[in-house]
């Protein structure tokens, strides 16, 4: 019963901050994906210990969304965007009625989702077609597509700069940056692409960002254990950047100063400063250690970070932990773990609801 | 029906030679788990390596996901490992289509050189009589092929097709990648009756690293809790092929001597579906490595790859459709918590 209440409460603050236009500030909830148990939930970072997540939907019962990988939630605060990459879908989430309001098909096992032109268009990486596919979002109840074109090989990661205009998208299989220039319309009919540069990055780049103004493009590039920085215009390498072992994903700040990189095999996040449309890295980025968790026979197991969060605010990051199965929030001041949150299993996606 | 199912199980354990059948510790007292065999996530070396193996481990990793140009040069599937094997880490299953694989149905599964082509490539229709495959996840492979070196079986790929790694890892790169071997190369001068160059574009060494990297690829971590579905599923007779436990005894391999492994396979040849008997899938962390489930690729969801087993597996699908649907959800839940 005190579980219903807590909850009741939760939900309650949500709506009445989320009426307000700022959910939680920016701060405190976040949507994960649970990959490994086919769910989607809402968690409240702030709440009491044990009873974080508010809930959870099991998207593959209710809206055949199978093997939910990353997240994406629009600058409202009241619909998140799930690629579902076990069956080709895209499922939209109605965070307040807290149920998959609609899914629609995109090309094969689509990966890294991004929200751009305010929230009317999502681009998605579809890495089991070889393809990338723009959506109009601009009906309540569907989405259409606007453009498709083809990326060898694998794209993983995804990420438009430009006004809108260039898309960059990472090669998985090929290791490569492949900047591409869209021009879109009303449908298929009267957009088009044209692939500009093609920059090798080194094998398995898994995400793409591209902070501030965009005219910078970040890469974690996975087995080479870099991030590697592009110029978006020219395709120009401009930087390698050493970092843990196995980098995955990339964060970054609203206010595009500082990026995280979670590094996947060497237990440890990286903090960038980026700047906006400098490519810096050297004064001020620091490691962070991920840590560890204890098991129940009084073993420790090292935390295998893979996606990233940072708040509004830009003084929390939230990354999810493979080999525990948590959240993890760490206050980005002082590098130092503050709170351990326990989810669902192979949490994916995570992101603030800002 | 409890009876029943107790028969095959009773039989197996007779006749499973120096496997040992159980649900308890090993010789040691270890379990995978507690030994570091087992790790947290996919992708993660096993925890005792020495520092050779674990340089061997890294430098095959590099060759794992590395793009082979010479791949491009020749008729091949893919230019990479990963290509293939990359749900939800390098080194795991594929699930689009461009992850199947055609092969041959009219010839002996013994036969090397069996895969046509991959499906998605290419607009044709499937080869006809041709069977179509789904990449394999290799996590755990190294404990497959300890268990083989114990039963002097060849364990390796889905029709058991290979006894070490290293002979698995060439016929890959042979028929999946387009790239020679020295061993290629050898058998290619021996069936060819003309003049044939053929220089190994994969060394020894790299064949070596690449086989070491799948060797020492931990297992999957077994996490599920439903007991109740574990019982129905022994119950109808599902366990009495997919064993829960394995033990390895022996092998040539001293990191995996003495463990036992929440599998669920008993490593054995069945006939489930198609022609030809294949290797019982372990069910390790099964709901990672799809959809698409099952070896080829028939079944969308747990439930479909539970009612796809035909042959051998027959008489437990009709067993599990006379079930209440509160006893099928609860057999459904625990294959997918595994």
């Amino acid at each position: 019963m005190r579980r219903i209440f807590t909850s009741l409460f939760v939900l309650l603050q949500f709506g009445t901050a989320h009426a307000g236009g700022s959910v939680g500030d920016g701060n405190r909830f976040a949507m994960l994906t649970y990959w490994g148990e086919d769910k989607v939930a809402l968690v409240d970072t702030q709440g009491e210990a044990g009873k974080e997540e508010v809930w959870s939907i099991d998207v593959l019962k209710t809206a055949g969304c199978a093997k939910p990988y990353d997240i994406r939630v629009n600058s409202s605060g009241d619909k998140a965007y799930v690629s579902c990459s076990g069956n080709s879908l895209i499922a939209v989430v109605d965070i307040i009625a807290q149920q998959v309001q609609f899914t629609f098909p995109t090309g094969q096992s689509p990966r890294d989702l991004q929200l751009f032109n305010e929230g009317k268009n999502l681009i998605v990486a579809n890495s089991g077609s070889n393809s990338v596919t723009v959506y109009d979002l601009g009906k309540k109840d569907s989405a259409s597509l606007v453009l498709e074109f083809p990326v060898e090989s694998q794209p993983y990661g995804v990420a438009v700069v430009n006004g809108g205009k260039t898309a960059l998208v990472t090669g998985w299989a090929s290791g490569d940056l492949h900047i591409v220039d869209m021009k879109l319309g009303n449908g298929p009919s009267d957009s088009s692409a044209k692939e500009k540069t093609v920059t090798p990055v080194g094998m398995l780049p898994y995400t793409v960002v591209a902070p501030g103004d965009g005219k910078v493009a970040y890469v974690a590039a996975n087995s080479i254990h870099s991030v590697v920085v592009v110029d978006t215009d020219s395709g120009k390498e401009l930087k390698k950047i050493k970092v843990g072992n196995n980098p995955w994903s990339l964060a970054a700040a609203p206010d595009g100063n500082s990026l995280i990189v979670t590094n996947n095999r060497s237990d440890s996040l990286t903090l960038l400063k980026t700047g906006v449309a400098v490519s810096s890295s050297g004064d001020g980025d620091k490691t962070i250690s991920a840590g560890e968790q204890e098991q129940p026979n009084g073993s420790s197991v090292k935390r295998a970070p893979k996606n990233a969060s940072i708040s509004k605010d830009g003084q929390t990051a939230a990354f999810t932990d493979l080999a525990n199965n948590q959240l993890i929030l760490v206050d980005l001041k002082s590098g130092l773990i503050k709170k351990v949150i326990n989810v669902g299993k192979a949490p994916y996606g995570v992101e603030f609801i800002r | 029906v409890r009876k029943l199912a107790v028969v095959p199980l009773i039989l197996v354990t007779i006749v499973g030679c120096t496997f040992i059948l159980q649900e308890s510790r090993s010789e040691s007292g270890l379990t995978g788990i507690e030994s570091g065999l087992v790790r947290g996530y996919f992708g993660e070396p096993i925890s005792n390596l020495s520092e050779a193996d674990l340089t061997a481990f890294n430098a095959g990793y590099d060759l794992f996901v590395k793009t082979w140009p010479a791949s491009r040069l020749s008729a091949r599937n893919a230019d990479s490992c990963v290509s293939c094997h990359n749900i939800p880490m390098p080194g795991g299953s594929g699930t689009d289509q461009a992850s199947l694989v055609q092969v041959q149905a009219e010839v002996p599964p013994k036969n090397r050189e069996r895969v046509l082509q991959r499906l998605g490539l290419t607009s044709r229709n499937v080869h006809r009589g041709a069977s179509v495959i789904r990449t394999r996840p290799l996590f755990g492979l190294g404990i497959i092929e300890a268990s083989g070196q114990q039963r002097r079986q060849s364990l390796i790929g889905s029709f058991g097709q290979a006894s070490t790694i290293n002979d698995f890892v060439e016929v890959a790169l042979a028929n999946e990648l387009g790239l020679s071997t020295s061993h290629y190369c050898a058998r290619r001068s021996v069936e060819l009756s003309y003049p044939n160059e053929c220089l190994p574009e994969v060394s020894d060494q790299q064949v070596k690293e690449l086989a070491a990297y799948i060797r020492f690829l931990a297992a999957p971590k077994f996490s599920s809790g439903k007991k109740v579905g574990e019982s129905i599923f022994e119950e109808i007779g599902c366990a009495s092929c997919h064993v829960r436990v394995v033990t390895v005894a022996e092998g040539d391999l001293n990191y995996y001597k003495q463990n036992s492994f929440d599998m669920f396979s008993d490593l054995k040849m069945h006939k489930i579906r198609g022609r030809w008997p294949i290797r019982t899938a372990p069910l390790w962390a099964l709901n990672f490595f799809g959809p698409p489930y099952m070896h080829d690729a028939c079944a969308n969801s747990i439930e479909e790859a539970v009612l796809c087993h035909e042959d051998e597996g027959a008489n437990s699908v009709k067993r599990y459709k006379q079930l209440n649907v509160k006893q099928q959800e609860q057999i459904l839940d625990f294959l997918k918590g595994l």
